[in-house]
């Protein structure tokens, strides 16, 4: 049968992605629109633009009449897909051995020719519609057809990614690729000497890809949760055995990397809970290595390690909060990090000396954050400002009615709370509604 | 003021109270059908680029007009309108018959668009849309639907997207919403799914997309209307903590965000409405406040809703931010009502005989809930 031949929309894409430098961008052009620019009709060589080898650059009002171009390609190809199953199928019914060997031969070729072309098709086809499931499919089943490069993918979506960001088929995707590469990684473990470089090479390269994701689209919900995701998938499952150490290298040196980059993203909720979760791997792996070591829990050192953890974690959300007192995500850091060490401390494994020493951190944090809200409006020293004094009230009521901290005035100091979350100005209808109806319930069920 | 006998006899243009005060809001019932009416003709164009680049979901676009129209007029009326049991013309299918051609044969699943692969997300949208238009599911290849659904049960009782593996609590709620449909809820492992979810819950009362994941609105409904279906709102650890994260979206605009520090967005006025609903904490928001910001995003002229006010509307915020009018009880009560749990007209809920469980609000229920399994609020 006649092969088709691909647009010059698609053999140009085709062309720039397959030449460009691995941390290519996409850029969509022009970046400033003006009024007459509307009427203009862009031929293909200004609408597709290498600039300086370092970005793509997409004319977004040629995108329409791209987008129409690549689409032709594509259902074209998929119109042909079911000709070829059909075709295979009639073959492998086809009686005659000879002819039906002939047969599979062209068959094959002509498969193969089909999956090259739904590669070239659908590398321009996401770059226009990265959320289109079936498309990836398509990708998907013409790389497995064809053994094609998973590390190849894996750049094709890092460029991908420059632009589009939020398709979650897209992150599916990366979630499938990165779990071929990890297997072939995986496959020779027996044989290969760095396998353990080989997989923490790689979840390096995937931290630095959201990380760099997560810079330019903030608070980007996918890159956060791939980084999530990335222990469950990757680093627990192979690391766990016999690379522990390993594991406790990469969660100090990510504990320490959000350190960083809170310092310059102050409003960055989904680090905030990130940072939650490397905390709580971090304690969880200090018990397993207690356990696994059969050390006696009077171990000084362990214990240390613990307290450690503990001021470490509380001392950074102190430092972010002294500089940036009004920001939400700050406060609930050090929620976040007082609810993860209470927990941590209740735990069996942890001696009466860390809990002691623990629980006794968290009182005086109490203590300093609510003389600070109890008297600001009355003292000059601990002014505050109306909307840190929701924040901090808001804290405290939470740490004492959920965790039973707040020491011996905890009833009074309740109460203290919900008065002024009752009637707080700053923080318009939240505060009113639910404290105004449900107040006590709340804050005395426990 | 007497019940209009049909939407004809509605105002186009009406007062939505929203306030103590005898204050209101303008609700622009006209230009939001218009804008519903003109929705298929501009995006099946061939030439359109919106259509081109929404196509993989058309089969969700097509639900979510379908549903927004049905808060807004009769159902005879948005059959007519849609064309949804007979063509509206000799080259457009109904949307019914569309549908079942987008059932991909020996899967077991619907493609979000013609020649589309099966996935869970189109096969719940395509139930939800023949529902709503009255087709006897039974007509349907329901054994191979439950088993495509089974097979996406995986072994932690999480389920993925489709063969290809994605997990995400997304497909947990449209497996288990679409079982229910079907009436096949007990095919799969309930008890693990549950677990599954359960293990989704975050230490700010929240739900994430997976275990681990950031606590985002979208999900919290995905989960918590999950577990209503699989009457197991008890795994929920602490409900009052889950409202207060909730109730804490709601920003100084009155409008909702989905995750703290985020912009407020319409389509959030579902996501958490109907989560409050079924934890029986709508009061712990402010209601006119919402519906005051849901009616500032309205496009009063060529009608739609938009994420917020000032921007472009589109049929998702539109269909969510009618949704949470009527969530609110903004409407007039001679609209449909839409129900929290299974994101249907309530009517269609009872018809279809649909179970779920709710949390009772010290005896209170909702009218709109009253049929449903209530569990009262522990402390």
């Amino acid at each position: 049968m006649a092969t088709q031949s691909l647009s010059a929309v698609v053999q140009k894409l085709h062309d720039y992605v397959q030449q460009g430098p691995t941390d290519f961008e996409i850029t969509i052009l022009p970046t400033v629109m003006t009024k007459e620019m509307e009427t203009d009709e862009l031929s293909l060589d200004e609408s597709l633009v290498l600039m300086e080898g370092q970005f793509l650059g997409m004319d977004a009002r040629s995108l329409p009449w791209m987008t129409r171009v690549i689409r032709k390609d594509y259902k074209a190809l998929k119109k042909k897909a079911i000709l070829l199953d059909a075709a295979a199928g009639a073959a492998a019914n086809d009686g005659s051995s000879t002819s039906a060997s002939s047969m599979t031969d062209v068959n094959n070729n002509a498969l193969h020719h089909h999956h090259s072309q739904i590669l070239m098709a659908t590398n321009a086809l996401m770059l226009v519609n990265p959320d289109h499931s079936t498309a990836w499919g398509d990708r998907r089943r013409a790389l497995i057809a064809t053994s094609g490069d998973w590390v190849r993918e894996m750049q094709f979506l890092n460029l991908l990614m420059t632009q589009h960001s939020k398709a979650p088929s897209s992150w599916g995707h990366r979630k499938y690729v990165l779990q071929q590469i990890v297997k072939a990684i995986v496959v020779v473990k027996e044989i290969s000497d760095d396998y353990e470089s080989k997989l923490v090479d790689l979840v390096h390269k995937e931290i630095a890809f959201c990380s760099k994701i997560a810079d330019k689209f903030p608070k980007n919900y996918y890159a956060w949760t791939h980084r999530r995701y990335l222990w469950s998938s990757c680093i627990l499952p192979h690391l766990q055995q016999s690379y522990h150490a390993t594991i406790i290298v990469l969660l100090n040196q990510e504990f320490d990397a959000l350190k960083l980059w809170l310092e310059q993203h102050i409003s960055d909720h989904s680090a905030v809970h990130y940072l939650g979760q490397v905390l709580e791997m971090r304690l969880q792996q200090q018990q397993d290595q207690q356990q696994q070591q059969h050390i006696q829990s009077s171990s000084s050192s362990l214990n240390d390690l613990s307290i450690s953890i503990a001021h470490n974690s509380l001392n950074l959300a102190n430092a972010l909060l002294k500089t940036h007192p009004d920001h939400e995500s700050l406060w609930i850091l050090r929620r976040l990090m007082v609810q993860i060490l209470f927990q941590h401390a209740q735990q069996h494994s942890v001696t009466d000396s860390a809990k002691v020493a623990i629980l006794s951190m968290l009182e005086d944090l109490i203590d300093e954050v609510w003389t600070k809200a109890h008297f600001s409006e009355n003292n000059r020293d601990y002014n505050i400002s109306g909307i840190t004094s929701v924040y901090a009230w808001s804290f405290l009521v939470w740490c004492m009615s959920q965790l039973g901290l707040g020491g011996q005035d905890r009833p009074k100091r309740l109460l203290d709370g919900l008065a002024f979350l009752q009637s707080s100005e700053n923080k318009s209808h939240v505060y009113h509604e639910m404290w105004k109806t449900n107040g006590e319930e709340i804050l005395f069920a426990k | 003021m007497s019940t209009p006998s049909s939407s004809e006899e509605l105002p186009g243009k009406m007062n939505i109270p929203a306030g103590e005060n005898g204050s209101f809001v303008f609700f622009h019932r006209e230009s939001h059908l218009k804008y519903i009416a003109s929705l298929s003709a501009k995006l099946d164009k061939p030439s359109s680029y919106e259509g081109a680049v929404t196509e993989h979901l058309r089969m969700s676009g097509i639900y979510w007009t379908y549903a927004a129209l049905s808060l807004l007029v009769q159902r005879p009326e948005a059959d007519k309108v849609l064309g949804v049991t007979s063509a509206p013309s000799d080259d457009r299918p109904s949307i019914v018959d569309w549908v079942l051609k987008c059932y991909v044969k020996g899967t077991g699943g619907f493609g979000g668009n013609l020649g589309h692969d099966a996935h869970i997300l189109y096969t719940l949208s395509a139930l939800q849309i023949l529902v709503m238009a009255e087709y006897d599911l039974n007509q349907l290849h329901v054994d191979d639907i439950v088993k495509f659904i089974l097979s996406l049960q995986q072994e932690d009782g999480s389920f993925v997207g489709d063969q290809w593996g994605e997990v995400d609590t997304r497909f947990s709620y449209c497996a288990i919403s679409a079982l229910s449909l079907l009436s096949s809820l007990g095919e799969i492992n309930l008890p693990k799914a549950v677990e599954y979810i359960a293990s989704c819950q975050n230490l700010d009362g929240g739900f994430g997309s997976m275990k681990g994941a950031e606590s985002h609105a979208g999900q919290v409904f995905c989960c918590v209307g999950a577990l209503s279906i699989a009457k197991s709102l008890h795994v929920i650890k602490h409900p009052d903590l889950l409202g207060w994260w909730l109730a804490e979206r709601q920003c100084d605009s009155g409008g909702l965000n989905g995750r703290p520090e985020k912009q407020a967005d319409v389509c959030y006025s579902w996501w958490i409405l109907s989560a409050l609903s079924i934890i029986g904490r709508v009061d712990w928001i402010s209601g006119d406040k919402l519906a005051t910001f849901i009616s500032k995003a309205q496009d009063p002229d060529d009608g739609g809703i938009a994420d917020r006010p000032d921007d472009m509307p589109d049929i998702f915020h539109t269909f969510f931010g009618l949704s949470g009018l009527s969530l609110l009880g903004k409407l007039p009560s001679v609209f449909r009502q839409i129900d929290p749990v299974y994101a249907l007209p309530v009517d269609i809920v009872l018809e279809q005989k649909l179970s779920a469980q709710i949390i009772g609000s010290n005896g209170k229920v909702e009218d709109r809930l009253s049929h449903y399994e209530i569990v009262e609020r522990h402390k």
